[in-house]
């Protein structure tokens, strides 16, 4: 998906649904999930892919309206036309399948740069 | 993407600017996935919108005023509320009319007010082969799993795939992604369409996007393969499975597979199924305030069931007991005499809605100025409905099937 963005990473390491995992200001609701009380807002959303209903890309359409969307996401396992149904709604860039193993490289908290357009993404701090 | 010459004609806004803006969104979906071309669709199956999302249904109302009709046989998704009797759920009345709106919007669309997560059992039964267009994960892996109908999982793109008739050829359209990628051996004796729940919970957790191959499934009832669908695509985001011997495209366990050999194979004993009522058993307390059955929606055999189980008792007086199911099961209940069994026993038959999606949801309550959870404890036959509702509703959860439901609801306790 175009578009380019800067941003602080939030990386996880499970897949995660939009619909009923994360409520309307961004913030990871899931009883138990291992990143329950995280906000994906503003940040870099690095996971391994899309799970759970069909409404999620309603969601990520919803948060961008509220001005709580992810910055960028990207997954490394699966790419879900639903979500990216959602990105495309939302206008929030995407990337899948990285070449190298970002969960190596990134970690939650660090700055990183993604190039939808070019499907580059850059740890810059 | 190469576009036809009448896929061309339909971007550049010679049939309209609303096909146009339709098919520059299914474009750029196309492009996202490399998708090489375009197919026509023989049905879809979309979001209703929903009041509780700001902003959805005026929307679908613009595009009506601008002449927005869908052109192929569409149908429509649960809402928050029931229309036919509102009040009998206590439903918010600015969140009914909103809904009374929504259902002029779609009559002037041409779109049918169904309400429902299961429109195949409404005469929505699109043929084997054919691509369509769905949303809701329950219906999507139904479609494509026991009917042979091809569809993605689709969401909001559904409106703009019945404005034109159109979708990208990508993910489950394509005959590669069909293909079953983990065998699973079945070696437990499910009993009900809640086991086939269970087992779908912990597959649908082990596979993620996979395609499974049950094996080991003999002759299961329609009931049975909604549940056991809902329940792969909650814990996972299964959009399709191959029974040996029983779906369309897996009459071998070679065909099932494509030719190829599983990435992992999966043996499930009881005690998996076990788990999976232990780990969505998260109430600390016995006492149930809220009973809910029809998730997916009932058919009209399981109503029946239902009001067999509630003949001539009383739900306790300090439980709800919803049954949710869609318009076409409501009027056969009704005429069935199981409507006046469930009413008299104290119960609700609901129609258009489901608690994980309806005014009971937590953000809904919030922004009503109501105090959440509504419910502190729900017993629930389904998986999924478990499963959302500890999340959307804030409330604690017990699986069991539908005779252990009924005597909770009775009893205003759960006894194991």
């Amino acid at each position: 998906m175009p578009g380019k963005a800067v941003g602080e990473a939030l990386v996880l390491r499970e897949p995660i649904s939009f619909q009923g995992e994360i409520d309307e200001e961004g913030f990871i609701v899931a009883a138990g999930h291992p990143y329950a009380g995280e906000n994906v807002s503003t940040k870099i959303l690095i996971y391994p892919e899309a799970k759970g209903s069909s409404g999620g890309c309603m969601m990520l359409r919803l948060l961008a309206k509220r001005g709580k969307k992810p910055a960028a996401i990207v997954n490394t396992r699966n790419l879900d036309a639903n979500l990216v149904e959602g990105a495309i709604l939302a206008d929030i860039p995407m990337l899948c399948y990285p070449e190298k193993d970002p969960y190596d490289i990134i970690s939650t908290g660090d700055r990183v740069e993604v190039d939808g357009e070019t499907g580059i993404l850059v740890k810059m701090s | 993407m190469k576009l036809t010459d009448q896929e061309s004609r339909l971007l550049n806004g010679e049939e309209g600017e609303i096909k146009a803006l339709a098919m520059s969104y299914l474009v750029k979906l196309g492009n996202a996935f490399d998708g090489k071309e375009m197919v026509d669709i023989a049905y879809a199956h979309m979001s209703s919108g929903s009041a509780l999302r700001e902003g959805e249904i005026e929307y679908l109302g613009e595009l009506a005023d601008r002449g927005a009709r869908v052109v192929v046989p569409t149908s429509s998704e649960v809402i928050p509320v029931d229309l036919r009797d509102p009040e009998a759920i206590q439903a918010p009345t600015p969140i009914v009319k909103e809904h009374r709106k929504l259902l002029n919007i779609q009559r002037r669309m041409g779109i049918a007010s169904t309400y429902t997560c299961v429109p195949f059992t409404q005469g929505y039964v699109p043929a084997k082969g054919t691509y369509i267009a769905s949303m809701e994960s329950a219906a999507i892996i139904y479609f494509n799993s026991v009917l042979g109908a091809k569809t993605n999982r689709c969401g909001y793109f559904v409106l703009y795939a019945a404005l034109t008739g159109k979708y990208p050829k990508i993910g489950y359209l394509l005959e590669e992604n069909r293909k079953g990628t983990h065998l699973v051996s079945l070696e437990a004796n499910l009993n009900g369409s809640t086991d086939y729940g269970a087992l779908g919970y912990h597959v649908g957790a082990l596979v993620g996007s996979g395609v499974p191959v049950f094996e080991g499934i003999d002759q299961p009832r329609q009931e049975e393969l909604m549940v056991l669908g809902a329940a792969l695509a909650t814990s996972g985001t299964v959009a399709m499975y191959h029974i040996v011997g029983v779906t369309p495209e897996g009459r071998t366990t070679g065909e099932a597979l494509g030719g190829g050999q599983p990435q992992e194979k999966i043996i499930v004993s009881e005690r998996e199924i076990r788990e999976v009522y232990r780990k969505l058993h998260t109430a600390k307390s016995s006492i149930v305030d809220f009973v809910f059955l029809g998730c997916p929606q009932y058919t009209v055999e399981q109503i029946r069931v239902a009001a067999g189980l509630l003949d001539g008792r009383r739900v306790h007086e300090n439980t709800t007991l919803w049954i949710g199911t869609n318009r076409m099961a409501f009027a056969m209940a009704e005429r069935m005499g199981y409507y006046d069994i469930i009413k008299k026993a104290g119960g609700v038959l609901v129609c258009d809605t489901c608690p994980m999606l309806s005014f009971l949801r937590l953000d809904s309550l919030a922004k009503q100025g109501l105090p959440g959870p509504a419910f502190k404890t729900m017993l629930t036959d389904s998986p999924k409905q478990a499963k959302y509702a500890n999340n959307t509703m804030g409330c604690e959860t017990i699986l069991d099937k539908v005779d252990g439901c009924v005597e909770a609801a009775v009893r205003g306790k759960w006894e194991g």
